[in-house]
Parts: C-alpha cells; sequence; structure tokens
C-alpha cells in the first residue's frame, strides 16, 4: 500500500461513515434497543466457559457417526449392485479382452471407490447442516483458545473442519484469513486433516484386520493421528517458517438459523459432486491403467489370471525394497505408487489387482495375509500422511502462487510418513507384535 | 417471550433434573454394559455426560426464573434431539442391514437406547419451548 | 439476458437468495486467473432472462485481499447490468459501507435488504422509500430464509436493467467540499485518457488514486503520461497535507 495517502485514506472512509451516519439517521428508527434473541440464547449455551468444547466433540461425534454409521446400509446397497452387475457381464460379454476389463477394471477398480459415496455425501451433508446452522463459527470461536495456544488462528478451525470432506475446499477456505503467514500455516498442515478420500483405505484395511469390534476404533485412531500431527506440525511451523504470534481473532458470529434442507442439500451437492467428477475422471483412467497394467503382457498372465506375470508385478517388485522394512508387499508398493494421484486409487488397485471376487476386498487382504494388524495399521498412517492428492497440490500451488510451497508439502509430508509409519512398526515390533 | 413465571420455573427445573439425571444415569448404564470401552464406547458415554451437563446448568436459573435457565434447557434439547435422532437413524440403518441380508437378527429392543428412551422423554417440552420462544427472533 | 451479481457481506444470506433467485440452474466454475468460487445460475422473469453470479462476501473492496480484488474487478471490468448488493437490515451501519463502495464504482444498484422479518423483530423500522431516495437506487426488503420479497427484487431487477440513465452521481455521494475538490481536479486530468475512462468510471478512478490505491496505481502508471501523473501526484500531496 503506497504510503504517502494515509491522511486522504483514512478521510474517505470517515466521510463514508458519515454519510452513512445520516443516511441511518434519517430512515432507520431503532427498535427497543437490546433485544434478546434466540441467537443470544443458544449461545448462552453453546459459547460456555465450561460446556463450550465438550459441546463441540459431542457435535463432531454425531457428525461422524452420522456419516459413516448411517450410510452402512447404503453401501451394502451399492455393493450388491455391483456384484449383480459383475456377474451379468460376466456372462454376457463373451470376449475375454472385454470382460476382464468389466470385472475387473469398472467393478473391481472403479466399484470398490464407488461404494464409498454414502459415507462422503453423508459427511458432506453434516459439514453443510453444521455451516449453514451457524455453528461451525460457534466451534471455531470456542477453540480458539486452544487454537492460540497452537500458534494457530481461531479462523484457521473453519478450513481444518472442513477438511475432514475434502483438502481442496478447505484450502481455498482459507482464502478469508488476513495475515498471510497464519493462511500459509493453515493451508500446509491441512492435507494432514483426514480427507473422506482416505475413508475407504481405512475401511478396508481396519475392517480387515482389526474386525467388527476393533475397526471402529483402529480408524478413530488413524483420524486422531491426523489431527495430533497437524498440530505438532503447526507448531513446529510457527517456530520456524512462520514466527510471530498469530494475528488477533476476529470473527463474526452469524445468527443461528433453522438450516434449511433444500440449501444444505444442495451445499453438499456442489461439493459431493467434485467426488464424482473425480471418480469419472482421475479415479477411472487409473483404474484403466491399473488394469492395463496387471492384465498385461496378455498371454504371459493368460489373460490377468497370473497377475505375477504382468508389468504391475515388475513395477512393483521394483520399487519393493522401498517398503520392504514396513512389511508390505509389492503390492502395498503399487497401491501406493498409483494412489500418489488420488488416495481412493490405492483401494482401487487392491479392487483390481484381488478381483471383485464375491469374497470381498477384505477377505481376500487376510486369505492372502498382505498385512498383520501392525503393518496395516503403519499402512493406514502411511496413507493418512504421505503425499497430498493431486488436487490438493494445485489449491495449494494456486493459493500460494507458487510451486515452491507445495513442493515443500509434497517433500515434508512424505518424510513425515515414512517416519510416523516407522516409529509405529518400530514400537509395535518392541513390543512383540509382527 | 413470556416472562417465566417462578411456578412455570420450578415445574420446568423440575423437569431439566430429571433429565439431566436421566442421561447420567445412562451414561453409568453404558459404562456397565461395555467391556471394552475404549474408545468408541467412551466416547458414547461423553456424549451423553455432555448432554446431562447441559440439562443440569439450566435448573438452578429455571427454578429461580431467569433468561439463562431457558437457554441451557433450549440447548439441552437441541442435543437430545441431535443425538436421539442420531440414535433413531442407526437403529433404521440397523433394520435396513437386517432386510438386505447383512445382520443375523433385528432386535427392535436392544436398538431402543437410553438415548432414544430420553429423547421421547423431552419431547413434551418442546411445546412448551415454542410458546416460550416464539416471539424471538433469531 | 440480463446480466446480474450478488455481492454483500458475508453472513447476510447472500447465499439463500442466490439459491432461492436461481434454484438448481447453477454451475460452478473459478473467476478467470484465480482459484475463488465463481456459482452463476439462470431464471427467466418477466419473459427476461437473467444470469446471476454469486461475488464473494466482503466488507470492502480493496485491492489486497483475492476476494475483495475478484469482486471489484468484476463489477468495473465486466460491468454487469444490476448489481444486488445484500444488506442485512438489522446492521445497516456496516452493511452500507460497502453498497458506498459500489455508488462509487457507478454501478447499477438495487440493494436487497434482507433479514426484514428480524428488523421487524426487534420494532427497528426502516424508511424504505426514504433509503431508496438518498442512495439513489431501489431498496428491496426480503426474508431470504422464506423467500418473502424474492419477486419484487426480481422485478426490481428486470426494472432497473434497462434504466442505465438513471445512473450517474448520487445524493449519497457527498463527501464534503474538499474532497469533492479533489475528486473533481483529478478526474478533469482523466477524462483527457481515454484508455481509462472507457474501461473505468472516472469518479471510481479518481477516488481510488487519491486513495492510493496499489491496482489502480499501477494501471495509472502505465496510461498516463508523466507530466499527468506528476500532476496528479502533486493533487495527491496538497490534499494530503491539506486534510489533517
Amino acid at each position: 500500500m503506497s504510503e504517502y495517502a494515509e491522511n486522504l485514506r483514512s478521510a474517505f472512509a470517515q466521510r463514508r461513515y458519515e454519510r452513512i451516519a445520516s443516511i441511518v439517521d434519517s430512515t432507520v428508527i431503532k427498535g427497543r434497543g437490546e433485544i434478546f434473541t434466540l441467537t443470544d440464547m443458544l449461545d448462552q449455551v453453546f459459547l460456555n466457559k465450561h460446556l463450550g468444547i465438550p459441546i463441540f466433540l459431542t457435535v463432531l461425534w454425531t457428525m461422524f457417526q452420522f456419516a459413516f454409521a448411517v450410510s452402512e446400509p447404503f453401501v451394502v446397497i451399492i455393493e450388491k449392485i455391483f456384484e449383480m452387475l459383475g456377474a451379468w457381464s460376466g456372462q454376457a460379454i463373451s470376449d475375454p479382452h472385454l470382460a476382464s476389463f468389466v470385472s475387473l477394471g469398472i467393478f473391481g477398480g472403479l466399484g470398490s471407490v464407488l461404494v464409498f459415496i454414502p459415507p462422503i455425501f453423508g459427511l458432506f451433508l453434516a459439514l453443510s447442516v453444521l455451516e449453514d446452522s451457524g455453528y461451525m463459527a460457534r466451534a471455531a470461536f470456542v477453540m480458539d483458545r486452544f487454537m492460540y495456544r497452537l500458534g494457530l488462528h481461531g479462523r484457521s478451525f473453519i478450513p481444518l473442519m472442513i477438511g475432514f470432506g475434502c483438502n481442496v475446499p478447505a484450502i481455498m477456505a482459507t482464502r478469508s484469513m488476513d495475515s498471510e503467514k497464519d493462511r500459509m500455516i493453515t493451508m500446509l498442515i491441512n492435507p494432514l486433516i483426514s480427507c473422506s478420500a482416505r475413508l475407504p483405505v481405512y475401511v478396508l484395511i481396519a475392517g480387515a484386520l482389526f474386525g467388527a469390534a476393533y475397526a471402529g476404533t483402529a480408524i478413530f485412531a488413524v483420524y486422531a493421528l491426523g489431527i495430533v500431527l497437524a498440530v505438532a506440525t503447526a507448531l513446529i511451523f510457527r517456530r520456524t517458517l512462520f514466527r510471530g504470534e498469530p494475528s488477533p481473532f476476529v470473527l463474526e458470529l452469524p445468527p443461528y438459523a433453522v438450516p434449511d434442507a433444500s440449501s444444505s442439500i444442495l451445499h453438499m451437492w456442489s461439493r459431493g459432486r467434485m467426488f464424482l467428477k473425480k471418480a469419472g475422471t482421475i479415479i477411472f483412467g487409473m483404474t484403466i491403467i491399473v488394469w492395463f497394467l496387471s492384465t498385461h503382457p496378455w498371454e504371459e498372465t493368460s489373460g490377468g489370471q497370473v497377475i505375477a506375470e504382468s508389468y504391475i508385478a515388475w513395477i512393483g517388485h521394483a520399487i519393493e525394497p522401498v517398503f520392504q522394512p514396513f512389511g508390505w508387499d509389492w503390492m502395498a508398493a503399487v497401491a501406493l505408487l498409483f494412489g500418489l494421484v488420488a488416495k481412493e486409487v490405492v483401494v482401487g488397485t487392491y479392487g483390481v489387482l484381488l478381483g471383485a471376487e464375491e469374497a470381498g476386498l477384505g477377505e481376500a487382504l487376510v486369505s492372502q495375509e498382505l498385512f498383520t494388524p501392525l503393518t496395516g495399521f503403519a499402512f493406514m498412517a502411511f496413507v493418512l500422511i504421505y503425499v497430498p492428492c493431486v488436487a490438493t497440490i494445485g489449491a495449494i500451488a494456486k493459493e500460494t502462487n507458487s510451486w515452491r510451497w507445495p513442493a515443500f508439502a509434497l517433500v515434508y509430508q512424505t518424510a513425515l510418513a515414512f517416519i510416523v509409519s516407522g516409529v509405529i512398526i518400530a514400537a509395535g515390533r518392541l513390543v512383540g507384535l509382527s | 417471550m413470556d416472562k417465566l413465571s417462578v411456578k412455570n420455573g420450578k415445574w420446568l427445573g423440575a423437569y431439566a433434573f430429571i433429565l439431566g439425571i436421566g442421561y447420567c444415569a445412562a451414561a453409568i448404564v453404558e459404562a456397565a454394559g461395555k467391556p471394552d470401552i475404549f474408545p468408541g464406547g467412551l466416547l458414547s458415554i461423553g456424549v451423553l455426560l455432555v448432554v446431562s451437563a447441559t440439562y443440569l446448568m439450566g435448573v438452578k436459573g429455571l427454578i429461580s426464573g431467569r433468561r439463562d435457565g431457558i437457554s441451557f434447557l433450549m440447548g439441552g434439547l437441541l442435543l437430545s434431539v441431535a443425538v436421539g435422532g442420531l440414535y433413531l437413524l442407526m437403529a433404521g440403518a440397523d433394520w435396513l442391514m437386517y432386510l438386505l441380508g447383512e445382520a443375523e437378527d433385528f432386535a427392535l429392543l436392544s436398538e431402543i437406547s437410553p438415548a432414544i428412551i430420553l429423547l421421547v422423554i423431552a419431547l413434551p417440552l418442546v411445546p412448551t419451548m415454542r410458546r416460550l420462544t416464539s416471539k424471538m427472533a433469531w | 439476458m440480463i446480466r446480474a451479481a450478488l455481492i454483500g457481506n458475508p453472513n447476510v444470506g447472500k447465499t439463500e437468495i442466490f439459491n432461492r433467485l436461481t434454484g438448481l440452474s447453477q454451475n460452478v466454475g473459478n473467476f478467470p486467473g484465480v482459484t475463488v468460487e465463481k456459482k452463476a445460475g439462470r431464471l427467466v422473469h418477466r419473459e427476461q432472462e437473467i444470469e446471476v453470479v454469486d461475488l464473494p462476501g466482503t466488507y470492502s473492496l480493496t485491492a489486497h485481499a483475492v476476494d475483495e480484488l475478484v469482486a471489484r474487478d468484476y463489477i468495473v471490468l465486466e460491468r454487469p447490468d444490476v448489481i444486488v448488493d445484500i444488506v442485512d437490515g438489522t446492521n445497516l451501519e456496516r452493511n452500507l459501507y460497502l453498497t458506498m463502495l459500489l455508488l462509487e464504482m457507478d454501478a447499477n444498484l438495487v440493494v436487497d435488504l434482507n433479514r426484514w422479518d428480524m428488523v421487524a423483530a426487534r420494532g427497528t423500522k426502516i424508511d424504505v422509500e426514504k433509503l431508496s431516495e438518498l442512495l439513489g437506487c431501489p431498496v428491496v426488503p426480503t426474508v431470504a430464509i422464506t423467500g418473502k420479497g424474492l419477486e419484487d427484487l426480481k422485478n426490481s431487477i428486470v426494472d432497473i436493467a434497462g434504466k442505465k440513465a438513471a445512473r450517474g452521481r448520487r445524493a449519497a455521494q457527498n463527501y464534503g467540499n474538499d474532497l469533492e475538490q479533489l475528486i473533481s481536479k483529478v478526474e478533469e486530468i482523466i477524462k483527457e485518457i481515454p484508455e481509462l475512462t472507457s474501461k473505468y468510471p472516472e469518479r471510481w478512478l479518481a477516488i481510488k488514486m487519491l486513495e492510493g490505491d496499489e491496482s489502480v496505481m499501477e494501471q495509472a502508471r502505465a496510461s498516463l503520461s508523466s507530466s499527468q501523473l506528476a500532476k496528479i501526484l502533486c493533487i495527491i500531496e496538497a490534499g494530503e497535507a491539506a486534510i489533517k
């Protein structure tokens, strides 16, 4: 800002306010002044010194329960539809190339990702309702003191919450933050907040390895790990890259409103369709590549039957040594490699590699003994942390207007992924797990 | 808002007290009934305790006819609706799973969790709250 | 087709108004060159097709925040036929600041006085006709959450879209003799540069220069001759010294 017009600038602002004051004076007759609104009443409770944070945690718990538990039967319905289509296509298509592509590529690969539409949309819906009702701003308010202690701005909170849905809109939401340092920190730690794209991986691995009783606990632990890492990273960045105090927190609290069903659904849809678009483009494209690589050369693999002879096995074996210390095989290696593009592809890759038999992916994972609970959990942590997806990298690049920061995010997160997974494995072996 | 008469307030205060104790009791029952508490169970217990605390914090204000008493009662009701509603939806989901053949059986009785019962107990308060706040703006 | 844009402070119910106006016919894109989301939708009212663009919610229109710059570039460069400024009726003092800035931009403005139900609930009375007269643009009370007043809003949009002549300096736009003199001095110099005046409203340019707005000054340096620039800087300096 040019310094020479300081007086003029404030003179203009002042005159505008004077004009406004005179207009308001001559057109508005104030009511009885202070009135007590429903918003004031609700804020007495939701912003209460003692109850504010517990109520927020209750809301958070309700949101996740809604997204995950209530959506279960709908996941099953989609699974059944894919099963039926898979069975039908197996009979109806005579060309072996096409049959393999349809059953492995589409129903195995893409299908294993699409079954996660219900929980992902559920999460988006819950987030929309929280935003539209005005509660989200209150959550930011009650968490502000805590955030400040972490060297974060109260305003960083909403982008972090949105990150549970998807990191891309979350990074865009940092735009309303006026301090550049606060904004940078919020953007850089955002990918550590576990977005819904990573959920399929957790559900697959945890469901297969920890059993129904403990799968929820394992998934909860990964989410918590992400939050802890985000907090720790924020603290480190604040003390190294972006020194200084967070700027003072000014947040307006909009009045509460009963969320309008149609506008909340519209809100959910405008975010959810990004997932559908991604499924239709990037994930589908990657699935085609994975299918091609795992069924070719066609003769050697006998039409995709002997996966060990395929190109993908060759690639997998080439990069396997990197992940050997963690106890992950070549399939995990290629899944992670293709998952660089979008993390759902990790599941999609397994879907193609293990085939979409009736037994289901989870059981195939168990029967082939690809993971122990320890290596499986380390794998979940690795998927949480390593390299934000291409869209997130792109969002960081656009928002920071440089390639330096996304490159930095890529490097620090990959390093962090290796460290954290390594620590998990080492600690687990120390206490005698395999 | 209608003036909160002391008589009215005593009655509402007692109602809030019962609900507060009810949620607390539900939390204890839930804790006793679960061998492996951590962490899913722990969280659902915590949620019941939060609802309980919200109601209990309103009791004093309601009895002495203060407005903040109504605030806490309203906050508690909203939480009751959110948590109870969630359990209802989860019961619905379990039923769907049974229809889809994914669950062995569906026992209606075991689906009626304390949170649902307490929601039903709390519901008669809704018309009263509506009347008390009908003239208020957001 | 009428091109309309919605603007307003955050949390005034802009999104609800947008949804009410356009329903499901929305598409989401980006504003050129930046990642600020651009939502647009269409509706037909009184046989007129209206395209509505939802601009980012802002308090001000300075050059330093991305959202604000996007909103203002859209208004001055794309020149939509109608700007709908959504104002929280319960907080006119703060909300009208943006309205003042929009009037400076010579925007073809409709002021949407939202939260009208809450204004009434608080027992506040607003003389809508007089407000409209003082601002020099139509003022329409609405309640976004119930859809009340939306038909009036649509009518106003269609009515004013054709009346560009009604624009010009409004009653609201009197910033006092000292500032007005400075503005007209700068305007006089700017008038001679069609490169600028063809794109931007003169008064707005003059005010922004006097305020030392980065992005406008950059434009000015590119298109003004050095003597013209010196003259303007001279006026700014004199004004700066005179106003304390």
